[in-house]
């Protein structure tokens, strides 16, 4: 009896390691995995903060404003925190050596803008405007490009 | 000693490195209070008073750069008017001072 009591007790301690902090961290794959399926929708906004970071609060509020403003716009916003370990290699990837820093991404995964620290809205808005219509321009010609084609194709 | 009580010695010795190299802290007392409150939790957590704002990389002489005063602080507050996290900021800085940077 006493035996069941103390495995029963172990199984309950390593359900709570891994999850009982009550926040599951994603990998770094799945930070990757993210980015990536954003950039097939369209622009991508990487928001990397950590914990703890004045800055980071300050401009917490405008992402999520940004967000639901851009909500069904193709424009995904990612939240890294750079304080867990998983989300490290991102924010070296992507060169970013203090919080809040604020990335813009053009469809190719290229960088549109780069904002450090605190920001304007407005600025923000003028880069995922800005990177938006680059991916428009980009669709529009592949469709010009494909009418035409399928065109010839018919004439001919 | 706990996070409050750490953060307000870090607070008071803001004030006399600040007052040392001719600049001033930062005249948004709130704001000097949640970045000492950042310091001291990176204390409590790292042994160091690591930039709330900055990445901790796990390279120790890397790291040590980014222990406040960092050693980006004067450049920033002479180029900028404040530091990144801005607690430090130029004597006579006009409120409000925006450290946003672009690239």
């Amino acid at each position: 009896m006493r035996y069941v009591a103390i495995l029963a007790a172990l199984s309950l301690l390593s359900v709570c390691i891994s999850g009982c902090t009550g926040t599951s961290q994603p990998t770094t794959e799945e930070i990757k995995s993210s980015i990536s399926t954003g950039l097939k929708n369209g622009t991508v906004v990487l928001f990397f903060r950590q914990d703890n970071c004045p800055e980071c609060v300050k401009a917490e509020p405008k992402i999520a404003d940004l967000k639901t403003e851009y909500s069904g716009k193709n424009v995904t916003f990612l939240t890294i925190s750079v304080d867990q370990s998983s989300a490290k290699p991102i924010g070296q990837t992507y060169a970013v050596y203090s919080t809040p820093t604020t990335i813009v991404l053009y469809q190719n995964g290229t960088e549109a803008k780069k904002l450090l620290g605190d920001f304007e809205k407005d600025t923000l808005k003028t880069a995922i405007d800005s990177a938006l219509n680059a991916s428009v321009v980009k669709v529009t010609r592949t469709s010009t490009a494909k009418v035409t084609r399928t065109s010839t194709a018919k004439i001919q | 000693m706990d996070v409050d009580e750490q953060a307000k010695k870090i607070k008071d010795w803001a004030k006399r490195y600040a007052e040392k190299k001719g600049i001033e802290l930062n005249p948004d007392e709130e704001r000097v209070d949640e970045v000492a409150k950042g310091l001291a939790v990176r204390q409590e957590k790292f042994g160091k008073r690591y930039c709330p704002c900055r990445i901790i990389t796990g390279d120790a002489e890397e790291d040590r750069k980014i222990i406040c005063p960092c050693v980006y602080n004067e450049e920033e507050v002479r180029e900028h008017g404040m530091c990144h996290c801005k607690l430090f900021s130029a004597k006579k800085s006009t409120e409000g001072a925006s450290s946003e940077t672009e690239t």
